[in-house]
């Protein structure tokens, strides 16, 4: 079949009735639950889940990517009117967008946002579509070492490009990995960390680690701040008009955050939160008033804006052509395609041509809602803001409760989420990131197995991994990847971006 | 002179990789596969043997040291209330599978947002009664998904 069918496929999909209702059902839900403090698009997946579970996989898929790129959207909302960013991807939104809402200006910015991410959202797809099917038609040939080094890699960036210490990130990556090998080993049969626990032996449940590790995390920090109110304004944003020099001041930021902002979304380890702050800091270098930078800039709050839209486009090419996600959240959303029995990666392209290219066009429609939801109903959808903390923490704990039971109707997969839920507060208050620990977690299974794969066809020997080109390249990145960020930041003597 | 957290943390990361190593050496063997299903345990149980060390020796940042202090609890107060509120968790997991979710949920959504200083009762109450129903109507209904009864008949 070619290209070309699959394409029209994929749109049937998107636009079909049932295809647009979901995607909107997906938005709308990512971009509220984006907006909750604290909460962001791993919470939202992963609280999806298990609606999405009995239904038709092209649905749920598109659903799925609307709920990603939703919270991202979101995302942008609380940075802004709160100076809460829900997300890491939208931190450097709020920036010059919470000093624009503190001059009255609320509508203006998150109306500036609403169009910076969709320009920098559709640009995205746009490269999606043309990247995704090329690194597809590249990974065919890819064997069990190239899966395995490429894999290794996404770790060893995630890490690397880390805020704080490096070594912490390297320590959450392992502990993950570790939480990956409990269970039977698929090749022997070995029962592995099981304690003679039944209930281990099919490992832990993904949605245990990401809503612990995620959602429950923040809900202790939600209730040490739980005095705090939400919004503190009246609901009055003003006026949403842009005027005319202000719009010329967004289509430089714009235009260049839209690309840079994809390719960095690509790349393993980097993701929304990287591109939004290398937009923020390129756009400030080349601006002719980087003194504005801070205090309110149009151009300010465009460029992360843009870029991470973008980036989360982006994210998806490796996610979708290879099977291999390269940043917390895609892993978290390669856990939900699986639960889905959908499995990413190169061959996805040719048998299910009408799964690949429908989450692709039901992105255009995702971004059309988003700016729709954004901007004439944003003063209605930010009410939510108004929700008592104290409600809203009891009601996330039973989302996370409720969300993990029905996947595997196991209390004791409940008390595991109370552990991790515990173990995240602790990562987070002693600066061990988490997003490491869950890509790991996911990667982990995958990455064991390829690795004796290759093992077994090389007969044990160990330069497989040199002998094959392609793998040699990756395995050399890998090294540098870890070598030269922190070489960087020593020369540089700044600590982190 | 206080220790530093670093070097608590480390220790512990460290004998967690050790026991980790102990279990991964102690792994049955299996003779037909090249690469056995305790290589990969073994090469985890090194490096976060070697991580840990790192961490060990590790000075915090001045950094660091002053972004501990909006994490952690100021006061007794708030550590009590989220140690209330995991106990609290706690007893819904307990509860869930023997009063069933609807009446399980109204409780903990009921007194977790009363124990968070939540003062509208009446919109407290309405909120946890309708959440479960229409939650349970969802899954049931719509996504058939059995959530537990418990004792009660619908």
């Amino acid at each position: 079949m070619s290209v070309l069918d699959g394409m029209i496929q994929g749109f049937q999909v998107a636009f079909s009735i049932q295809g647009i209702m979901f995607i909107f059902i997906g938005v709308l839900l990512g971009t509220i639950i984006g907006m909750l403090p604290g909460l962001g698009p791993i919470t939202a997946i992963g609280v999806m889940i298990p609606i999405s579970y009995g239904m038709d996989p092209n649905m749920a898929l598109v659903m799925m990517a609307g709920v990603y790129y939703g919270a991202v959207f979101g995302g942008s909302t609380s940075s802004i009117l709160l100076n809460a960013p829900g997300i890491a991807g939208t931190v450097a939104s709020s920036f010059d967008g919470y000093p624009m809402a503190q001059q009255g200006k609320a509508g203006k910015a998150l109306a500036i946002a609403a169009i910076s991410s969709f320009v920098g959202g559709t640009v995205g797809v746009i490269l999606l579509m043309a990247f995704a099917p090329v690194l597809a038609k590249v990974a065919i040939v890819f064997g069990p070492a190239e899966y395995f080094v490429l894999m290794l890699l996404a770790l060893t960036a995630i890490s690397s490009l880390a805020d704080g210490s490096m070594n912490k990130a390297l320590i959450s990556s392992v502990l993950g990995f570790m939480v990956a090998t409990i269970g039977i080993d698929g090749q022997t049969g070995t029962p592995r960390f099981t304690f003679g626990s039944m209930n281990l032996l099919n490992g832990v449940e993904f949605l245990v680690i990401a809503l612990g590790l995620f959602a429950l995390a923040e809900v202790w920090f939600l209730i040490i701040n739980r005095k705090k109110k939400l919004f503190k304004g009246d609901g009055n944003i003003g006026s949403l008009r842009i005027t005319k020099t202000e719009f010329k001041e967004m289509r430089g930021p714009v235009g260049r955050q839209s690309f840079l902002g994809f390719i960095l979304g690509i790349l393993p380890g980097a993701g929304a939160t990287i591109a939004s702050f290398i937009g923020y800091i390129t756009e400030k270098k080349i601006s002719k008033t980087p003194e504005k930078f801070g205090t309110g800039s149009v151009a300010g709050l465009a460029a992360p804006e843009t870029a991470n839209n973008a980036a989360t486009s982006g994210a998806f090419v490796p996610l979708l052509s290879l099977g291999i996600p390269g940043s917390g959240t895609t892993a978290v959303l390669l856990g939900a395609l699986l639960v889905m029995g959908i499995q990413p990666g190169p061959l996805l392209i040719q048998d299910q041509p009408a799964l690949f290219w429908g989450v692709i066009a039901s992105m255009y429609i995702g971004n059309i809602f988003l700016l729709i939801l954004n901007l004439p109903l944003i003063p209605y959808i930010s009410k939510i803001l108004s929700i008592p903390r104290a409600m809203l923490i009891s009601l996330v704990i039973v989302f996370c409760l409720i969300g993990v039971y029905s996947l595997s109707f196991n209390t004791f997969d409940l008390y595991l989420l109370l552990v991790f839920g515990v173990v995240g507060y602790l990562m987070k208050v002693l600066d061990f990131p988490p997003a490491p620990f869950i890509l790991s977690f996911i990667l982990g299974g995958m990455m064991e197995q390829s690795l004796r794969k290759a093992l077994t066809i090389s007969n044990g020997n160990l330069t497989i991994f040199i002998d094959r080109p392609i793998a040699l390249s990756i395995l050399i990145v890998t090294v540098l990847a870890l070598t030269l960020p922190p070489f960087i930041r020593k020369v540089k003597g700044s600590p982190t971006i | 002179m206080f220790v530093s957290r670093n070097r608590v943390v480390g220790l512990i990361l460290f004998f967690i990789a050790i026991t980790y190593l102990f279990l991964s050496f102690r792994l049955p063997p299996y003779p037909l596969v090249p690469v056995d299903s305790d290589a990969v345990p073994i090469v985890l149980g090194v490096l976060l043997t070697i991580f840990s060390i790192i961490l060990f020796f590790t000075k915090e940042t001045e950094q660091e040291k002053s972004e501990e202090k909006k994490v952690i609890p100021e006061n007794k107060k708030d550590l009590l209330m989220l140690l209330t509120v995991a106990v609290f968790i706690f007893l819904y997991i307990w509860l869930l599978e023997i009063a069933g979710f609807i009446l399980t949920t109204i409780l903990f959504i009921f007194f977790t947002t009363l124990l968070l200083g939540y003062k509208r009762h009446m919109v407290n109450l309405i909120v946890s009664v309708s959440v479960p129903v229409v939650f349970y109507y969802i899954f049931s209904y719509l996504l058939e998904i059995a959530l537990p009864k418990g004792f009660l008949p619908f």
